[in-house]
């Protein structure tokens, strides 16, 4: 198991999880009750995890990630 | 005379020769550096964490109804701002951002204005200030790993 912090962008009340192996973005995002359009990141330019990848093996223990909603640029 | 000598060979050879059974290390002195945070007899501190947005932890500023900081990435820093409208439309700019991005896909959303700022334009309603530098960020990132 492995322990780690989802905080929402745009602030408010930290979600400390334990994730077993396997789990995806997805669970979490369902648990966390937080709608399909959110990704989680850990910021400074990285990509967003995909829904499907496995989150377990792709952080560390402790990990903080960002729940924040994508934005796409267009004219 | 010779059993003599032979006894003497033996036992300089056994003293020349270290015991294999012997440790290898030998610890002179130990001592363990104890945690600032928790000492023995004292119970340790939890630290509360605050709970901030994005923009505040990497350092932006809130001005009036504009928010000032710099996108950060592993290549560089760019300055920019993010305004609030009153009803809510969030709006980006960047000022004099990488020459790099004038090869990627979404070079065409960034529009040129005064003194270097760049308005960036995106297809939907950005839904928050955080959203918006957290995208900036992984956009400048792209067109430096393409």
């Amino acid at each position: 198991m492995k322990n780690i912090t989802i905080v929402p962008a745009t602030g408010g009340a930290y979600s400390d999880i334990t994730i077993a192996p396997g789990t995806t973005p997805r669970d979490v995002k369902k648990q966390l009750n937080l709608a399909d359009e959110f990704v989680l990141t850990r910021g400074r330019g990285t990509e967003p995890i995909p829904d499907g990848e496995n989150l377990y093996e792709s952080v560390k223990d402790g990990t903080k990630l960002f729940a924040t909603t994508a934005v796409e640029w267009g004219q | 005379m010779i059993t003599y000598i032979r006894n003497i060979c033996r036992w300089v050879e056994q003293a020349l020769v270290p015991d294999p059974t012997a440790p290898r290390v030998e610890v002179v002195e130990q001592y363990t550096i104890q945690s600032q945070g928790v000492r023995r007899g004292q119970r340790s501190v939890l630290v509360n964490r605050v709970p901030r947005p994005y923009w505040e932890e990497r350092g932006w500023q809130k001005v009036g109804g504009k928010y000032e900081g710099m996108y950060q990435t592993r290549f560089g820093h760019w300055f920019g701002y993010v305004t609030v409208s009153p009803s809510g439309r969030v709006e980006v700019f960047i000022r004099n951002p990488p020459a790099c991005l004038e090869k990627h896909p979404h070079w065409a959303c960034f529009n040129k204005r005064l003194d270097g700022w760049y308005f960036i334009h995106p297809i939907k309603s950005i839904a928050d200030v955080s959203a918006g530098i957290i995208n900036v960020e992984k956009t400048i990132t792209e067109a430096y790993e393409d």
